[in-house]
């Protein structure tokens, strides 16, 4: 961090041969009367004047001139621009704070009563363990259907494509609540019952597995046809062509769209909701049912949180980590 | 099932009235022609004239419509032929190269021994070490194809087709997507080749390297054999006129 | 017709499809020992066959007529096989799934198209609202680079791709009015989408500008250009053609999740769907809903698989 004796010296010099708006001593003053302007003349939430919406109004654009014309400079001292942005973080914050209605001595209270959680993280542990076999089980039938189609559609069969083709058309475009809702409730008249977990699982794989057929075929087609010839000019057969140079291959530009597509899933499961699959999501609402708070619900909001981003951030490492090794 | 014989008089390879279609357009229109053991035969031609097609109908990575391939005697185009010993048989050398980027060099030779020719793993690796040896690269087998300049990973290739130990090699225009300079180590490679005696079918228009290496040259155009003869005398005294002016041109 | 006789073999597939064909025309097995069996007899059937049909199927050289028939073969097995699992009443399928009067009911077909009204609705503003919001994230994040912007930014985008929009959905819906937030379900539905949305499309739309090589950018801020000129007359437009696909798959997505707005009672396709389902006591109206979904998604889907096929390699 550079000194601050240099950097105001920097300020002055560099700053020179600037219009005064942009000098920086004025954006600072500037910044620090837009403040004060926030804090003490800004009407409190409630009935709208409209001088007082005009107020706000005008308030905002100064703020996001003033911000922009300081941060969108590169020349600008770092301090300042950190500020800067310290600055809109905070005000945006005190905004919400303030204009969004909410009643603040209540959120605690409702939203994180934590004295009426007995028995509920129990609760929670029954649910995430549904959820996690609801997406261990569906991930891996759609990726073994997913894999399966995905090769199928490369032979080029027209009666298969067909067939694999419709799979693939029909289940990108039905939303998972309504074939969900579908297989649960309407099945039935059939005669055909699945029990509620088998028929998440099985909406989950037939979406699932039409997205990853899609993927699989993708990431097989873009292996250049030299790579096959040549499998095939040492005498692979196919199957071993498929299974040693084409795949291994394909594999590598599979992994970034199909790690994605498998986090969606693990939070689709959480729709197995209105199937009353007793996964987190149910838990938690009939935990605000007996507890009569929110605060279940909110609070397994939370568990899908930490659960899933070090998740994504896992994929994300892997992915990384591929490309440094695709590259080499 | 490969005849093996006493068959001095018998040519390697031998191909019979090869037609080939793609959907409408007709591609080869009847070629013939007689590679015998040891030989080194040259295809010339035009862009587009079929000779990357014809190469590839003799090891059937493309399936003539009509015509028969006849290796050591033996039909390939047969309904009852195992097509993957024909091509483990015959080795082929692309122009792009085509290694296994996700296999090391090593890997990439030893792949056909191992699961082709069903050796041990080691076993395998110790011949494919050796064929990368007579290429002139034994520093490099544990790099990736990648790591490699062109001329090294079409050594590699061609390491990757000996190490099969076959009985000839195809080689699909070896050189055209070098930088010049490292166009005479992959020739010279292959002018070992042919001294060592291994047939060849080679898609080349070095006309140096052919004139030293190759006994016989075939000219295409269109899908058929305009002119075929001993090298020298096709390259100094050409009779067809479409020869003269392809020579013409690439001189 | 030449082929490799490497693995295909026609007649044990024959053989195989005509006994699981036979085996799954015969009566299912009541008792719970003979269930068991039964399953298990019959995933093997299809193991068996896909053993055989497979190897068909990659093999090139195997004749066209022996590789649609097999495929044909399968189709009729799986057929089958649904059948004898699915013992329901047939006689009342067009009755319960396909039936006419129901959905010729007075109002019936109205609501249904109201639903459809509103899901789009909600569609095109979180939509829209979603976009300005993503476009604005991923502008500043890429133009201004402020390490302590970019750790809010990426914040909000990983807090928002990790929650699943069901939860936020009830949450914003039933906990916020606690908090004296007050809402109307069709307002709680935009915000909770457009929240979720616009951290993907912060995402896309930020691949799409560091898609954008670096030398773009500086050739520009060589003849002058101020950063936001940069980002408006040159890397914009060109991300455009890069991010459509990606984008176009998310608004895909976005018109499929309206449906999770039916559990806050947003009388969308699903839910009037639903209500009329238990109304008429008649599964139509959901086999209608699914439809009125196609018809919306199905252009939509084949448009991006088309602009997937021609994206730009980068
Ligand atoms: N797989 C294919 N499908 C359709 N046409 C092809 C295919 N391969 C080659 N051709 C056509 O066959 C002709 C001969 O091609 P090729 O044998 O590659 O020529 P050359 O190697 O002599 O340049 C060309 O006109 C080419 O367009
Ligand atoms: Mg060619």
């Amino acid at each position: 961090m550079t000194d601050i004796r240099t950097t105001i010296d920097d300020w002055r010099n560099r700053g020179a041969h600037q219009p005064w708006f942009r000098r920086y001593e004025w954006l600072a003053i500037g910044l620090v009367g837009w403040i004060a302007a926030a804090v003490l003349f800004l009407p409190p939430f409630g009935k709208p004047t409209p001088l007082g919406a005009a107020g706000v109004i005008l308030w905002y654009l100064t703020g996001f001139v003033l911000a922009g014309v300081m941060l969108t400079d590169r020349e600008k001292p770092i301090l300042l621009k950190r500020a800067t942005s310290l600055s809109v973080i905070v005000l945006f914050f005190w905004l919400f704070y303030r204009y969004s209605g909410t009643r603040w001595d209540r959120v605690q209270e409702q939203f994180f009563n934590f004295s009426r959680m007995d028995g509920v993280w129990e609760l929670y542990a029954q649910g995430l363990l549904v959820t996690l076999q609801l997406s261990i089980v569906a991930a891996v039938l759609s990726i073994i259907f997913g894999l399966t189609f995905g090769i199928l559609r490369t032979l080029g069969n027209p009666v298969i494509d067909l067939f694999l083709g419709l799979h693939v058309d029909i289940f990108r475009a039905l939303p998972l609540i309504v074939s969900m809702v579908l297989i649960f409730y309407a099945l039935p008249f059939l005669g055909i019952r699945l029990p509620a977990f088998w028929a998440a699982v099985l909406a989950l794989v037939l979406m699932n597995s039409a997205y990853q057929t899609e993927i699989f075929r993708a990431g097989i087609e873009s292996i250049p046809r030299g790579q096959i010839d040549a499998a095939r000019a040492l005498g692979l057969g196919p199957g071993a062509t498929m299974r040693f140079v084409i795949l291994p291959q394909a594999f590598k530009i599979v992994i970034p769209p199909l790690t994605n597509n498998l986090v969606s899933l693990v939070k689709d499961t959480a729709v197995a909701y209105v199937i009353t699959v007793p996964e987190l999501l149910t838990t938690a609402q009939q935990a605000v049912t007996w507890k009569r708070t929110p605060t279940p619900l909110v609070l397994s909001m939370f568990v899908y949180l930490a659960t899933l981003i070090p998740l994504i951030h896992l994929t994300r490492r892997l992915e990384r980590r591929l490309d440094a090794w695709n590259v080499r | 099932m490969s005849a093996v014989s006493d068959t001095k008089a018998e040519p390697m390879i031998e191909a019979r009235g090869i037609h080939k279609y793609f959907g409408g357009s007709h591609v080869l229109r009847g070629i013939d022609a007689t590679i015998a053991r040891g030989e080194v035969a040259a295809l010339m031609g035009s862009s587009g004239s079929g000779k990357s097609t014809f190469l590839r109908c003799l090891n059937r990575i493309e399936e003539p419509s009509q015509g028969d391939v006849l290796i050591e005697g033996t039909v390939i185009t047969d309904l009852r032929t195992d097509v993957n010993r024909v091509r483990a048989d015959i080795g082929m050398v692309f122009q792009e190269y085509n290694l296994f980027p996700h296999m090391t060099v090593l890997e990439n030779v030893a792949l056909g021994l191992i699961y082709v020719r069903r050796r041990p793993r080691s076993e395998a690796q110790e011949t494919a070490a050796d064929a990368l040896k007579r290429v002139g690269l034994a520093d490099h087998v544990t790099k990736h194809p990648q790591q490699l300049s062109g001329g090294q990973q079409q050594r590699v290739a061609i390491a990757r087709s000996l190490a099969m130990r076959p009985k000839a090699i195809l080689f699909d225009e070896p050189t055209s997507a070098l930088d010049p300079e490292m166009v005479n180590e992959v020739l010279e490679v292959m002018r070992t080749l042919a001294e060592e005696g291994m047939t060849m079918v080679v898609v080349s228009h070095e006309i140096g390297f052919l004139r030293k290496a190759a006994d016989q040259l075939i000219m295409l155009d269109a899908g058929q054999v305009v002119e075929r003869g001993p090298t020298a005398r096709v390259l100094d005294e050409p009779e067809h006129e479409r020869t003269r002016e392809f020579l013409r041109a690439i001189r | 017709m030449r082929q490799e006789l490497i693995k295909s073999r026609p007649i044990p597939l024959i053989l195989m499809f005509l006994v699981g064909l036979g085996y799954l025309l015969a009566a299912p097995a009541t008792s719970g020992i003979g269930i068991a069996f039964d399953i298990t007899a019959t995933v093997a059937v299809f193991v068996a066959f896909l053993f055989l049909f497979v190897p068909v199927q990659i093999d090139k050289g195997a004749p066209l007529w022996l590789q649609n028939l097999s495929a044909l073969a399968l189709l009729v097995l799986a057929t089958a096989a649904f059948f004898r699992w699915a013992d329901g009443d047939w006689g009342r399928l067009g009755y319960l799934f396909f039936n006419v009067e129901v959905m010729s009911r007075p109002g019936a077909m109205a609501r249904m198209l109201s639903g459809l009204w509103i899901a789009v609705q909600v569609f095109l503003f979180s939509l829209v609202l979603s976009t300005l919001l993503g476009m604005f994230m991923a502008v500043v994040r890429s133009i201004v680079n402020d390490a302590l912007l970019n750790f809010f930014i990426d914040a909000y985008v990983d807090v928002f791709r990790a929650v699943p929009p069901i939860v936020l959905l009830l949450v914003t819906y039933s906990a916020l009015p606690y908090s004296g937030i007050v809402l109307s379900p069709f307002a709680t539905g935009v915000v909770a989408l457009t929240l979720i949305e616009g951290a993907y499309l912060t995402e896309v739309f930020r691949s799409g500008i560091e898609a954008i090589h670096r030398n773009q950018v500086l050739s520009a801020r060589s003849i002058g250009l101020t950063a936001w000129q940069a980002m408006r007359l040159v890397v914009l437009p060109q991300s455009v053609r890069i991010v459509l696909p990606d984008y176009s798959n998310r608004l895909i997505g976005l018109m499929k999740r309206t449906a999770e707005t039916s559990v806050i009672a947003i009388a969308e396709i699903l839910k009037v769907a639903q209500d009329l389902q238990s109304q008429f006591v008649n599964a139509t109206p959901l086999v209608v809903g699914a439809l009125l979904y196609m018809v919306v998604l199905f252009p939509m889907t084949r448009f991006v698989s088309r602009l997937e096929k021609s994206r730009p390699r980068q």
